[in-house]
C-alpha cells in the first residue's frame, strides 16, 4: 500500500463477537491501533484469436485485521476472539472465529460514545497471528491478527453500539487497579524461565538476590506465533469453507537480558547432556498482575543465543544477551476475565 | 523598492529610497538615534542611545513600583478596565469574537495571497488584509479605550521615560540627567524625547526590507569573515539590531531553501508571511504524523491500508477525543487519502451498507490492476 493512499481514521471503539455463538459485541478495551488490509485476488482469462480480455475474474477478497492492545485487566483480544473454545491452549482455541467491528468517528466529533458515523464489520475472522511483548520501558502489549473474507461498511443500525454498558463498558479506567501493566507488574515469583539462562534457578525461577535486583535482569520478553491458516475450498462455493491451522505450529520466545556474567551456554559435538544433547526442554511461563497467564509449555528449546551492545566505538551501552526459544503447539493463554468462563485460571 | 502599509483601505505604497535605507541602517548599526528636541525654548540636537542592561534592570523595578503606586491610587488594571467596559456593554462578547476571528483571518488571508495565482485574486486578498487590519485596529481601539488610564500604562510610561532619560545624551556625548529620580520630575525635554522616540520608531516593515536589500546585505554576508557585526555582545544589542539579525537569518534560510519562493513573494511581506505559514504548517503536520507513526509500534498495523488510531491515552479518564487530537489524526492523511476517505464516507452514507469491493477507490484500484495485468499479458 502506497503511503499516499493510506487512510487514517480516528477511532476509539472496537467490538468483538463470537462468530459461532453470536450474542452481543464486547468492547475491546485498551486497544491502541487497528490496521486493516484488503487484498483483491484478480485473474484474467484471454482467448485465442482475441486481443481483448475474455473475462476478468475476481476471486474472494482476503481481509486481514491487526490489533494492538495494552494489558490492563480487561480480557485480552485473544480470549475475546476465541470465545466458546473448549480449551485455553493453542489447539483448543484454534477453531474459533470472531466478528470484529471498528467504529469510525466524524472529524469534528469530540465524543466517542454513540458518535460513530460508520462501522466496519469484518465477519467470520480466523485468528492468524498472536504476540505478547513485555519491555522494561513500555506497556505490556498484545498483538493479534485475524484473517477472513468479509468486510462490510455500514451506517446506522450499528451491530456494535460502542462503549455502552450492554457491551460490557462500566467505567473509563483500566480494569486492573494497578492500571496498564508495565515492568513492575510482572509477578516474578510465579513466572518460569528456561534454566539454561545463567542465573535462573534449577526450578526455573528468577529469584530476588535480596540486594535490590533479580539474579537475571530481564529487559524484554516476546512471545509470538503464526497460525498460517490455509484455505479449504470446495466445488460449488466461492468462499473457503474453512481455514485450517497448519499444525504443527511453531511458537517462539525471545528473552533479552543484561549480560552480567556472559551467556554461559556450552555446546559440544558430543553433547553436554546425555544422549548427545546440548539443550534441554524448557518450561516458560509468565504471569502478570492484571491476571494474564501465558504458558508456552514445557518443550521449548534454545534455538540461538546472541550477544549485542557494549560497543566501545559506537556509544557504549550495556551488553545484552538474547535467548531465542522455539516450541510447537503450546501457547496457553488464561485470563480471569476470559469471556469463556470455563477457561479462566 | 516598495513596502506596503496595510492600515488603510487603500494600499499605500511608499518608496524607501536608498538614502532613507542607508540612514535607517546606520542608525541601527550605531545603536543610537539623533533627534532635535526643544530644550528651554531652543532647538538642540541630542542622542538617544540603546539602554544598558543595568538600566533595563532598574527600569523593571521602576515599572513594579509605579504599578503598585497606581493600583494604590485606585487606577484600574488592564483586566479591570476591560471588565468595566464589558459591564457597560461598550465592549461586547460579539466584539471579542469579531476581534479573535479577524486575528485568525490574517493568517488565512496571507496564505490566500501567497497561493493565489491570478492578479485579481491577489488584489482581493490584499484588500481583504487591509480591511481586516483596519477592523482589528478599530476593535483594539475599542477594547483598549481605557488603556491610557490603567496602572499598566502608567507603569510602562514611567519605565520608558526612565530608559529614554538614561539614554539621552547631549551633543558633547554627556548624559543629560545624572541623578536617579529624574523621571519623577516634570520635564518638557524628557516628554519631547519620549514622543520623538515613539515617532521615529523603526517599523518591522522597514527592518524586513532592510534585512534583504543593500546596503545591509553585503555587510551581513561579511559576517562569516568578521564576526562582530555591531562590536558588542549579543545581550547588549538594541531591539532594532536584534530584529535586523533575526530577519536577516530568516531570509538567509529562505534563500537556502530548496523550495525557495520567487523574489516577488519574498519582496512582499504579507505574501512571504503566507509562505512561512504554509511551511510552518507542513512542518507541524510532519511532526504530528511522525508522532502517531511512532506510536504505532506494530509494523503490520503501520503498513496497513486502513489504520484506525485510538486517540485517547490508555486508561485516560476522558473517553472522548479532543478536537486537537481529531485534527492531528486527520492531518496524518495525505490529500489523496483524504479524498478516498471522503468518497468512502459519502458512499456509505448514501447506500447504508457497502462491500469493500464496491468502494469507489477499490473499484478504481481493481480496474487499474486489471489494466496492468492486461498490459503485461500483451508483452
Amino acid at each position: 500500500m502506497s503511503l499516499n493512499r493510506r487512510v487514517y481514521y480516528a477511532n476509539r471503539v472496537v467490538g468483538v463477537q463470537s462468530y459461532d455463538l453470536g450474542g452481543t459485541y464486547t468492547a475491546a478495551r485498551g486497544v491502541q491501533s487497528v490496521g486493516i488490509n484488503t487484498t483483491f485476488n484478480l485473474e484474467q482469462v484471454f482467448e485465442l484469436g482475441q486481443l481483448a480480455v475474455y473475462e476478468n475474474i475476481e476471486n474472494v477478497p482476503d481481509v486481514e485485521i491487526t490489533m494492538e492492545k495494552v494489558l490492563d485487566g480487561y480480557p485480552p483480544l485473544w480470549t475475546l476472539c476465541t470465545q466458546g473454545s473448549p480449551a485455553s491452549t493453542l489447539v483448543g482455541r484454534s477453531n474459533a472465529r470472531a466478528n470484529v467491528a471498528v467504529g469510525v468517528f466524524p472529524d469534528t466529533n469530540s465524543t466517542a460514545s454513540g458518535g460513530q458515523i460508520a462501522q466496519v464489520i469484518c465477519s467470520g475472522m480466523y485468528p492468524s497471528q498472536l504476540g505478547y511483548d513485555f519491555n522494561v520501558d513500555g506497556n505490556a502489549r498484545e498483538t493479534m491478527s485475524l484473517v477472513g473474507n468479509n468486510k462490510l461498511w455500514s451506517t446506522g443500525s450499528f451491530l456494535f453500539a460502542g462503549y455502552t454498558a450492554t457491551n460490557g463498558v462500566t467505567g473509563t479506567d483500566p480494569r486492573a487497579p494497578e492500571g496498564v501493566n508495565r515492568r513492575q507488574d510482572m509477578l516474578m515469583p510465579s513466572c518460569l524461565f528456561p534454566t539454561d539462562i545463567h542465573g535462573i534457578s534449577s526450578s526455573g525461577t528468577n529469584n530476588d538476590t535480596g540486594s535490590g535486583c533479580f539474579t537475571v535482569s530481564i529487559q524484554s520478553i516476546r512471545f509470538s506465533t503464526n497460525l498460517g491458516r490455509s484455505q479449504i475450498l470446495e466445488l460449488g462455493r466461492l468462499a473457503p469453507y474453512f481455514r485450517y491451522v497448519e499444525f504443527p505450529v511453531q511458537t517462539s520466545t525471545t528473552i533479552e537480558l543484561i549480560d552480567k556474567e556472559g551467556e554461559q551456554v556450552s555446546a559440544l559435538e558430543t553433547g553436554i547432556y546425555s544422549y548427545n544433547r546440548n539443550v534441554l526442554d524448557q518450561h516458560i511461563k509468565i504471569v502478570m498482575q492484571e491476571g494474564i497467564q501465558i504458558d508456552m509449555g514445557t518443550k521449548n528449546k534454545l534455538n540461538s543465543v546472541s550477544e549485542s551492545g557494549g560497543n566501545a566505538a559506537r556509544g557504549g551501552g550495556n551488553a545484552s544477551l538474547t535467548y531465542s526459544y522455539i516450541g510447537y503447539n503450546d501457547f496457553d493463554v488464561k485470563h480471569p476475565l476470559d469471556p469463556t468462563t470455563g477457561l479462566r485460571p | 523598492m516598495y513596502f506596503f502599509i496595510g492600515t488603510s483601505l487603500k494600499s499605500i505604497i511608499i518608496s524607501v529610497n536608498d538614502k532613507d535605507r542607508e540612514k535607517i541602517l546606520y542608525r541601527i548599526l550605531a545603536g543610537k538615534e539623533r533627534v532635535i528636541l526643544i530644550d528651554n525654548g531652543v532647538k538642540r540636537p541630542f542622542w538617544i542611545k540603546a539602554p544598558t542592561i543595568t538600566d533595563k534592570l532598574i527600569s523593571c523595578d521602576i515599572y513594579d513600583e509605579a504599578y503598585s503606586e497606581a493600583v494604590l491610587n485606585g487606577l484600574y488594571t488592564e483586566e479591570e478596565a476591560i471588565a468595566f467596559l464589558e459591564e457597560r456593554l461598550t465592549w461586547r462578547s460579539a466584539d471579542k469574537k469579531d476581534l479573535q476571528t479577524a486575528i485568525d483571518n490574517i493568517d488565512k488571508l496571507k496564505i490566500g495571497l501567497y497561493k493565489s495565482l491570478r492578479k485579481r485574486d491577489k488584489e482581493a486578498a490584499r484588500l481583504g488584509l487591509a480591511k481586516t487590519r483596519e477592523l482589528i485596529s478599530t476593535l483594539s481601539a475599542k477594547k483598549f479605550q481605557l488603556s491610557h488610564r490603567t496602572a499598566e500604562h502608567f507603569a510602562s510610561t514611567a519605565k520608558i521615560k526612565y530608559l529614554i532619560g538614561r539614554s539621552l545624551f547631549n551633543e558633547r556625548n554627556k548624559r543629560v540627567w545624572k541623578h536617579n529620580k529624574f523621571w519623577l520630575d516634570q520635564s518638557e525635554l524628557l516628554d519631547n524625547a519620549y514622543y520623538a522616540h515613539l515617532v521615529n520608531k523603526i517599523t518591522e516593515t522597514q527592518i524586513r526590507e532592510l534585512s534583504r536589500t543593500d546596503p545591509w546585505r553585503p555587510i551581513w554576508i561579511c559576517k562569516s569573515v568578521e564576526h562582530s557585526m555591531f562590536g558588542i555582545s549579543a545581550s547588549n544589542l538594541s531591539e532594532d539590531q536584534k530584529s535586523l539579525v533575526a530577519w536577516s537569518r530568516l531570509y538567509d534560510s529562505c534563500y537556502e531553501d530548496q523550495e525557495r519562493p520567487p523574489d516577488s513573494v519574498i519582496e512582499e511581506d504579507d505574501m512571504f508571511d503566507g509562505w512561512l505559514i504554509v511551511k510552518r504548517k507542513e512542518r507541524e503536520k510532519d511532526v504530528k504524523k511522525s508522532k502517531f507513526e511512532d506510536a504505532i509500534q506494530n509494523e503490520k498495523i503501520a503498513n496497513s491500508s486502513e489504520v484506525f488510531v485510538m486517540a485517547a491515552a490508555p486508561g485516560a479518564a476522558d473517553p472522548g477525543f479532543t478536537d486537537e487530537e481529531l485534527e492531528e489524526i486527520e492531518d496524518m492523511n495525505s490529500p489523496v487519502a483524504l479524498s478516498i476517505k471522503r468518497q468512502r464516507m459519502n458512499v456509505v452514507k448514501e447506500l447504508g451498507e457497502v462491500k469493500e469491493a464496491d468502494m469507489p477507490d477499490t473499484k478504481q484500484f481493481i480496474q487499474s490492476e486489471l489494466n496492468k495485468m492486461r498490459a503485461n499479458a500483451k508483452k
